[in-house]
């Protein structure tokens, strides 16, 4: 039986958009300047046009989840999302309960230090990172993945394709220039 | 006359093929689009997604049979593990599931497999026909457009998001309106003032589309599994497969042709797309049989119907894409986007203006489904030990690839930031069962829509009746109205019966 916090949370989900439509709404007002012509020929409408249509369907939601208040939408109704149910309904139990959160602290934390390091050395550590994070069980796979792919990605980018890949700061132009 | 030019852009089409790296590129991307398709969890549109910014270098011709041709295969590929295993690669392969898995059950898996690639193949081929012979003259029918027409036709391949998001229409209408969003950041089309930059250089040039999609349908999935258990080994057990034996070939031959001429008309329709073919296919598989006891327990038919029908609807589909520029499905929508980062704009100029260009599209789309046809069989082993890859790996790749993807779009950190916040919103969106699609198509058409919008209030002097009083575009603003409230009108016509039901019931 749900909790009351989950059902609270449950009750509250369909104002979340009208929410977001109403601070969209606030940032294409403040973001757009303001214009003498035609009001429909404006740089702001259109922004404000999309957020009347978020508004308008955030507002939808919360009058149909309202009025739908039983089960969800089926597997076939939910369309893409399906095919997800059907893959993982084996186990969908999460394993590894928080990597959606470390992921993109890792990639957060890649791309601050991008330009410093450089893309060998940056992509090879954040790689074996996230292997092991995603599961490989052995260190020297994840060496071998992170070293394979950032040497593929540096061929195909770098090389073939004449991509100027952030070579990095001090010593860590030097390592990558070795390479690209 | 226009048959005679058909023939000739075809025949060039077909002999552009020739070239030794356009039919390098084609056989490469029929083998990443099997591939792709049989893993769960890999979709078409992650796969075309990852694979775009490689075709940055690529010259255009060769950059679009990369990215058409994996598309079209992704499709075949999804039958795979929906026979093997009851798990669709791909949303359009899961009415196969109903008979091609109990026939593996039965242990007929390697006929099942056979079947399916004879009726994939036959269903895209009979679409890829069509495509070549209908999208010029529905090209030529739209090429008189104006402005006032082309925003119609963009609203109209707005109000898909109706398909797209089935069963979540309001949250897929909300989905397409933050997509207009965060598109018209950066420089407003007509007067070049920045909107919505608060002072950012960054943003000045606006949000790139592709960073946008790469985090919306790559990183997404790559979260969700990376929290479950992905140590599932696949049994490589399927027994001998025979695509054209006198048994196949007599048993679904009506059925697949039935099939693939009705998913060519359904992919044709805009907004309805290769999972609505695949039901239709199924259902007249079944309507169409003397013996419909068989169908569900393992039934051939059951197999072919819908996927001849999926295969030619992901085909057909490219028929508006190229026809009017509107597409049928969030896979067309990245090929819009495609298409304008490459500098083309889809539609009836694109067909008058670069005819060898489009034809040798689709030339490579029928060559890709026959190539298909000659090699899943024999592929079909790799395809189904692909399945065993570790995907800790597999994600590794996929995001160190979308990660450099966003970044060598314009050498830039910024646009991975933005991919890596698309990525998180898309997460966050999918746990909402929220139909992310639909933002890619509000950001594609977004743009397109407002500047015909603009472009025909300055022509006609500000004068907004102007979409309602020329026919074409009054006309194409009440299908697009049409089509989007139709699941509102289903749902209340539903209730309206069942009211009356309840009543008729209680005056009894």
């Amino acid at each position: 039986m749900p909790s009351t916090t989950t059902r609270a949370a449950r009750s509250l989900g369909p104002y979340v958009w009208v929410g977001l439509a109403v601070l969209s709404g606030a940032i294409a007002y403040l973001g757009t300047p303001a214009s003498d012509g035609d009001p429909l020929n404006s740089p702001g409408f259109w922004p404000v046009l999309a957020t009347v249509v978020m508004a308008g369907a955030g507002v939808a939601t919360v009058v149909s989840s309202r009025l739908n208040s039983g089960p969800g939408p089926t597997d076939e109704q939910q369309g893409d999302h399906a095919e997800h149910k059907a893959v993982d309904s084996q186990d969908e139990k999460p394993v590894r309960p928080y990597n959606h959160l470390y992921l993109p602290a890792v990639l957060a934390t890649y791309i601050l230090v991008l330009p410093y390091g450089g893309y060998i050395p940056s992509t090879v550590v954040m790689a074996l990172v996230l292997a092991m994070l995603l599961g490989v069980r052995r260190f020297y796979v994840g060496v071998i993945v992170s070293i394979g792919f950032t040497a593929m990605t540096t061929l195909i980018f770098a090389i073939l394709m004449n991509i100027p890949l952030p070579s990095g700061r001090g010593a860590f132009v030097d390592i990558n220039a070795v390479f690209f | 006359m226009i048959t005679v030019d058909l023939l000739s852009s075809a025949a060039e089409g077909f002999s552009a093929l020739l070239d030794i790296e356009n039919a390098t590129i084609l056989l490469i991307a029929t083998l990443i689009g099997l591939v792709g398709g049989v893993i769960p969890g890999v979709s078409g549109p992650m796969m075309v997604v990852v694979f775009l910014p490689i075709t940055y270098a690529f010259e255009p011709t060769q950059a679009f049979i990369l990215l058409t041709v994996i598309y079209a295969a992704s499709v075949y590929g999804g039958m795979v593990t929906a026979i093997l295993f009851r798990a669709p690669g791909t949303p359009e392969s899961a009415m196969t599931v109903l008979d091609g898995y109990a026939m593996a059950q039965r242990g007929e898996a390697g006929r099942a497999l056979g079947v399916g690639i004879l009726a994939s193949s036959t269903g895209a081929i009979i679409a890829a026909i069509a495509m070549i012979f209908l999208t010029a003259p529905l090209a030529t029918l739209a090429s008189s457009f104006s402005a006032a027409e082309f925003f119609a036709v963009a609203l109209l391949g707005l109000s898909i998001v109706a398909s797209l998001s089935s069963g979540q229409v309001s949250k897929g209408i909300f989905g397409v309106g933050l997509g207009m969003l965060l598109a018209s950041v950066g420089n407003d089309p007509m007067t070049a003032t920045q909107r919505m930059t608060f002072g950012v250089p960054s943003l000045g040039a606006g949000l790139e589309l592709i960073p946008v999609m790469i985090g919306l349908f790559a990183i997404p999935e790559v979260l969700r599994k990376s929290r479950l258990n992905t140590n599932v080994k696949f049994s490589t057990d399927y027994g001998k497969v025979r695509v054209w034996s006198r048994e196949n070939v007599r048993s679904v031959s009506g059925v697949t042709t039935r099939s693939g001429v009705i998913g060519t008309g359904v992919g044709i329709l805009p907004g309805a797309g290769a999972v609505t073919a695949a039901i239709l296919g199924y259902s007249q598989a079944v309507r169409f049989a003397k013996d419909k006891s068989r169908f569900g327990k393992g039934d051939p038919r059951g197999v072919a119907g819908p996927e001849s029908a999926n295969n030619a609807g992901a085909v057909g589909s490219l028929v508006p894409l190229f026809a009017l520029g509107i597409p049928g499905s969030a896979t067309t929508a990245i090929l819009i986007g495609a298409f304008i980062l490459h500098g083309f704009q889809p539609g009836p100029n694109m067909m008058s203006d670069q005819s060898e260009f489009v034809y040798t599209i689709f030339a490579a789309v029928l060559a890709a489904n026959v190539i298909a046809l000659i090699v899943a069989r024999p592929l079909i082993g790799t395809l189904v030990r692909v399945l065993n890859v570790p995907y800790p790996i597999l994600a590794t790749g996929i995001i160190v690839f979308c990660v450099l993807g966003s970044y060598s779009l314009r050498n830039s950190t910024f646009d991975v930031w933005v991919m890596l916040v698309a990525g998180v919103l898309g997460y966050l969106l999918m746990q909402a069962n929220f139909p992310v699609g639909t933002i890619v198509l509000g950001f594609v058409l977004g743009p397109i829509a407002e500047s015909n919008f603009r472009r025909a209030l300055m022509l006609s002097g500000g004068e907004w009746t102007v979409f309602f009083t020329r026919p074409i575009s009054l006309t194409l603003i009440s299908i697009a109205l049409l089509v989007l409230l139709f699941p509102v009108l289903k749902v209340l016509g539903r209730r309206v019966l069942n009211l009356r039901r309840l009543s008729s019931l209680g005056s009894k």
